[in-house]
């Protein structure tokens, strides 16, 4: 009756991409159920811990002289609703794995994505915030845009080096001149040649 | 009459920018509508940055015009090819397709544009002659009645929701609580800012739309590889429209379609997906010709169509008349009043007449504007999909980061922006939805708002929320969406708790036993 909890990787077995081998493990290692439940809840715990942050802090707000529920009562009571939600998310998983089942709840298990190029994504857009500041939006978009192709498989450097450059001056001309956006134009020598780009096309 | 009047005051008035934002903005809506993964949403963040250096009556013009467009554009490809440009065009591909294999494609063509127009009218007609008595009748409104309505939609958008009721409460809650970081309105308290700058400024619900919507899809579609291409294209694309006679044929499923529409829209957390799917149902369930829906008929295509059309009227009376944004399009339509000085509301109609006029004018230009380029444009609109998606991804998020950038002229949105991008996509993961993230971000300060004023104002007296008439029956509103929604969560639990008795010896259970 009581089946040992699929893994991880069985569960994605059937979304994972084929070049996605460790996904394509469908051999059943037993795990410990306490432990898969725990690996299972650990963000709701995680959230739950949050809670007792959360509503920790609001000790600190005073309403003063307005009088009032004062600043603390509602984010303590969404705070307080939020912990009863978790908590009865937490046991229902507990319950459901400890009993041998899981719950398939991933809302984009349909999607087979590769966690290897979502961890790549994420890292580009991160990076892409970060070289907006030092490298100006202009230049940081080239490089963003060239990158982004070439990793969707568009590996034709001299169509898409190009495009990606009229992309970021096409959209700095139209932001800054046209809608007065000033965009960040980065430091030091980048700041410069942002400058002198944006001078060029007429933009400043 | 003083409303035509205005509305044809305003009309005359329209200079060429405007007809041209006019006309881009359905271009734009039936794009998005077109592309897969693309709604009118992220059409409306899209265009979000270009609205803030326009005068206020062309930028709410072209978001007006991307808005009703957005919501049929789609239907042209669910029809032809079975992909739905939308979410809410989905119940399009099974008579709409059906219809197309066999080769009565632009019959369903013409029936789709006819139920969009219809919506369409439907709604101008109901945000024309129903905004302003709501608006006479929203004077009286106090704090308490203001938050029993914030209240009220934000437990309509639990009980509307697909998924099971803790995860949506959970996304809910945390949507809320993350818009009370940052000052707080009434008594200036910083509140879990943890000492950095970026969180004492507050975390505007725009930046963590253009993330949740926009940088988001990028990050699952870049996930997936891209995966899942257009396959062969029709050669010969053509619409035929509709005669009298089968017009009367079909009024039934067109005034079900545009009432559940219009009803869904004022439905805060419902839109034009739950309006499609239920007016589909509905035809199903009570229309002449049910037995028929499913196979290829035109009902199933005209009262999804009408429905997802009509939910604009419906949206838009909130919206223009208390200021509350009963969905994400709204929502994004309001922050762009907001950036520019506008705060709807009961008195708009009084303040900013011009304005309100330009929306209804707006709104019936684009119907008309809409449904002609529906007619004319289907075969170039098709053969868009064509693009390689990896390049609209990237242009998706240069959008993204200059509409986040632009809100506040910070890179702290931006910031926000990715943040919910990440934050969106762990929670779709654990099968959290989104929708009840980002309403409670948008409703979570005004329920506030409006909680702590009441309070103030009858010194701490809990009980001014039932003494005043309309706010009472505003409360027997919200105990029976409360009851609704325990009915539910109970139903949930006990069909769970059954599938799992049946199969303890299966490894995988849904937990989503309700319907869709």
């Amino acid at each position: 009756m009581h089946e040992a909890p699929p893994t991880r990787t069985t569960l994605d077995a059937g979304t994972a991409p084929p070049g996605d081998v460790a996904a394509h493990t469908t051999t059943p290692e037993p795990r410990p159920r306490l432990r898969h439940a725990l690996r299972r809840i650990g963000p709701e715990l995680a959230a739950l811990v949050a809670c007792c942050v959360l509503y920790w802090q609001t000790a600190g707000y005073t309403a003063g002289s307005t009088g009032g529920p004062g600043p603390a009562l509602y984010p303590r009571i969404l705070i307080g609703l939020l912990a009863v939600a978790l908590v009865f998310l937490i046991v229902r998983e507990l319950r459901a794995s400890i009993g041998g089942r899981a719950i398939a709840d991933d809302e984009l298990a349909s999607e087979n994505l590769s966690r290897r190029r979502i961890a790549v994504v994420m890292g580009m857009t991160v990076g892409y915030v970060i070289a907006t500041v030092y490298l100006g939006w202009v230049i940081a978009t080239a490089c963003f845009v060239t990158l982004f192709l070439y990793l969707s498989g568009k590996r034709r450097l001299w169509l898409t080096i190009p495009l990606a450059v009229a992309l970021s001056v096409g959209f700095a001309f139209i932001f800054v001149k046209v809608v007065y956006i000033s965009l960040p134009t980065g430091f030091g020598i980048f700041d410069l040649i942002t400058f002198r780009l944006l001078q060029l096309i007429g933009a400043y | 009459m003083n409303t035509l009047a205005g509305i044809a005051d305003t009309l005359t008035s329209f200079g060429p920018t405007l007809w041209l934002a006019l006309v881009l903005g359905v271009v734009i809506g039936m794009l998005v509508g077109v592309l897969p993964g693309l709604t009118f949403v992220m059409g409306l963040l899209l265009i979000l940055p270009f609205t803030y250096g326009m005068p206020v009556d062309i930028g709410v013009a072209l978001m007006v015009a991307v808005y009703i467009a957005g919501t049929y554009g789609g239907a042209i490809t669910a029809v032809l090819l079975r992909i739905p440009g939308t979410p809410d065009q989905v119940p399009l591909l099974w008579d709409g397709y059906e219809m197309t294999r066999k080769g009565r494609a632009a019959e369903a063509l013409g029936w789709a544009a006819v139920a969009a127009f219809a919506g369409g009218m439907a709604a101008w007609l109901l945000v024309t002659f129903a905004a302003k008595p709501f608006a006479t009748v929203a004077l009286n409104f106090g704090p308490a009645e203001y938050c029993v309505i914030v209240v009220l939609g934000l437990t309509s958008v639990l009980a509307l929701g697909e998924r099971s009721v803790a995860k949506s409460l959970t996304a809910l809650m945390v949507g809320m609580l993350l818009a009370t970081v940052g000052v707080e309105a009434v008594y200036g308290t910083v509140r879990f800012d943890f000492g950095i700058p970026i969180l004492r400024d507050g975390i505007d619900y725009l930046p963590a739309m253009v993330g949740i919507y926009a940088l988001g899809h990028v990050i699952i579609r870049f996930g997936a590889g891209f995966a899942g291409g257009v396959g062969n294209q029709p050669t010969r694309v053509r619409t035929s429209i509709p005669g009298l006679s089968a017009l009367r044929r079909h009024a039934g499923s067109l005034s079900r379609g545009v009432g559940v529409g219009s009803l869904m829209g004022a439905v805060p957390g419902a839109g034009a997906t739950v309006a499609s799917f239920l007016a589909y149902g509905v035809e199903k369930q009570v229309g002449k010709e049910r037995h028929l829906v499913g196979t290829g008929s035109p009902n199933g295509v005209i009262a999804p169509q009408a429905a997802s059309t009509a939910t604009v009227g419906g949206a838009f009376i909130p919206l223009l008349v208390l200021g509350i944004p009963g969905s994400a399009a709204t929502a994004v339509i309001l922050g762009a009043l907001l950036l520019h000085n506008i705060q709807p509301g009961p008195q708009i109609f009084a303040q900013q007449p011009e304005l309100v006029y330009t929306v209804m004018a707006a709104l019936l230009v684009s119907v008309v504007l809409m449904t002609l380029f529906g007619l004319l444009a289907s075969k170039p609109m098709v053969r868009l999909l064509r693009i390689p998606e990896a390049y609209v991804a990237a242009v998706i998020v240069l959008f993204a980061y200059i509409g986040a950038f632009a809100i506040r002229n910070s890179l702290s949105d931006v910031w926000i922006m990715t943040i919910f991008a990440v934050l969106g996509y762990f929670m779709q993961r654990k099968g959290y939805p989104l929708a009840p993230l980002v309403l409670g971000a948008i409703l979570g300060p005004l329920a506030e708002r409006y909680f702590v004023t009441a309070m103030i104002a009858s010194n701490n007296d809990v009980s001014v929320f039932i003494t005043r008439p309309i706010s009472a029956g505003l409360i027997v509103a919200w105990i029976g969406v409360l009851s609704f929604l325990i009915y539910r969560a109970v139903r949930d639990a006990r069909q769970t708790s059954g599938a799992a008795t049946a199969s303890t010896t299966t490894p995988v259970e849904s937990h989503d036993a309700q319907p869709k």
